[in-house]
């Protein structure tokens, strides 16, 4: 990482290292050990909810999914063959990924259920207060209008907190491609957000 | 492009390490903007309740696995005992069956399991052996239970029925075959005849069960004298009284009233 890359919360232990106290604690989870699948889910739930909130825009939507997740990540443990944590949060976002393109596909098919399922939520659930105030609808919203590299590139970077050479990593990208989708992502989406603020102006 | 990404690069490692801004880029202030909005979207976590649930349906959904995957014990546990309780019972009963009087339950096993052997027996001869061996078994039971006197009426009539019917039989399996099969069941069917003589001459049977026995005596002595007549028919046979007057061997279910009484026991020696 270059002196002048920058670093938000940290990035993962070992990323692309097999410590072995991590894959002995995959291979208990494997074994459908439950304290050991429970650690992994203490580990990483933070970024995967970060993930499905920046995607959906929905506090109460990214608990459901957040739930889904690791019930799906939970039968399937078995047949994820990495050894590293990097690998594991990859595969989860892999799973985080599905599952909203699987919510946003239901929500397409059927607008008059999800929209009196948003209704319901503003009237009742107190942590619409945050969505709003962050314009995590918004957010959301402006994000799908980002070709996949770009969105995934400000998810890791700015959401989630990767640096620039992890998100290459991840992504499987060098460092110069990451810094110009970073870019472009963040110019259209300021374009994006101020057009839409201009509309509601 | 490649410059105004790195210069971004720049101003956003000064933005989040709340270093002072070097100097403002009106071109890149939307963007800086822009990142620490979704900056704020990151520290959002998941309601306490939210992480507690989920943690409680991944607890939830290990344990019917953990149940499937212990269950079969129990029915191992069970099953186990079960299978050797049964092959003891089983052999215990096949080893006793040979022995078994009617009387007993193991009785009707043993008449099958000797009708299961003279199935799979390969050849007439061996068939009438085995036939004539089975009759010869309740002949020896049957004396041995009246010099015991421990015998029952039903028990008596049963093994006098059998010894019949296994004589009559193993005659018509030995009907074609050579002299030596032929000769072998003589001499089983004499040594029949004088044991139930023996039994007959104790005067320990009732009148009805006496009657049986002189039916059966007869029974053995025809089939003897079948015997002797089918192969070459020969003087002696052809002026045996009960040769002459008994049907063909194993085609009477019923014995044939006998107008005299038993010869004394070695007469037909």
């Amino acid at each position: 990482m270059g002196s002048g890359d920058f670093q938000m919360t940290g990035s993962l232990p070992n990323e692309n290292q097999a410590s072995p106290e991590y894959r002995d604690l995959l291979d208990r989870a494997r074994r459908r050990d439950t304290d050991a699948f429970t650690r992994l889910y203490d580990a990483t739930y933070r970024r995967v909810f970060s993930y499905l909130l920046a995607r959906l825009g929905v506090q109460a939507t990214a608990e459901d999914l957040l739930q889904e997740v690791y019930l799906a990540a939970l039968r399937g443990v078995d047949r994820f063959r990495g050894r590293t944590e990097g690998e594991f949060i990859a595969w989860l976002f892999k799973i985080a990924h599905g599952k909203v393109v699987d919510h946003l596909r239901s929500l397409y098919r059927h607008p008059e259920i999800n929209q009196s399922d948003v209704r319901s939520h503003k009237t009742v659930n107190p942590l619409d207060a945050i969505d709003e105030r962050l314009g995590l609808g918004e957010i959301a919203a402006a994000l799908s209008t980002l070709t996949e590299d770009q969105r995934n590139v400000v998810l890791n970077r700015f959401v989630l907190g990767f640096d620039l050479q992890e998100t290459s990593q991840l992504m499987r990208k060098n460092v110069g491609s990451i810094k110009a989708l970073q870019h472009r992502a963040l110019a259209r989406l300021s374009k994006v957000l101020r057009a839409g603020g201009d509309e509601h102006d | 492009m490649t410059d105004n990404a790195d210069r971004l690069e720049e101003r956003l490692a000064e933005t989040f390490s709340n270093a002072p801004l070097r100097s403002s880029d009106p071109q890149l202030a939307p963007l800086l903007a822009m990142a620490r909005r979704l900056h704020q979207v990151g520290d959002v976590g998941p309601s306490a309740a939210a992480v507690e649930r989920t943690r409680l349906a991944l607890l939830r959904a290990s344990l019917p696995k953990i149940r499937h995957k212990w269950t079969w014990w129990p029915k191992l546990v069970t099953a186990v005992p079960l299978a050797i309780v049964l092959m003891i019972i089983g052999t215990v009963a096949a080893l006793a069956a040979p022995a078994a009087l009617p009387d007993s339950p193991l009785y009707g096993l043993r008449n099958l399991r000797e009708t299961v052997e003279l199935q799979l027996a390969g050849t007439p001869a061996r068939r009438a052996a085995l036939g004539i061996g089975f009759a010869q078994q309740r002949a020896d039971q049957l004396l041995g239970l009246t010099h015991a006197k421990g015998s029952s009426p039903m028990v008596v009539s049963t093994l006098l029925r059998d010894i019949s019917s296994r004589t009559r039989a193993a005659e018509a399996e030995a009907h074609d075959e050579g002299p030596a099969a032929r000769t072998a069941l003589q001499d089983a069917e004499a040594q029949i005849e004088t044991e139930l003589t023996q039994l007959h001459d104790s005067g320990t049977l009732s009148p009805d069960a006496t009657q049986q026995l002189e039916n059966t005596i007869h029974d053995v002595q025809s089939s003897e004298s079948a015997n002797e007549t089918v192969p070459t028919p020969s003087p002696e046979a052809t002026t045996a009284p009960d040769a002459s007057a008994a049907p063909a061997a194993g085609t009477s279910s019923e014995p044939t009233p006998t107008p005299e009484p038993v010869p004394p026991a070695g007469g037909t020696q």
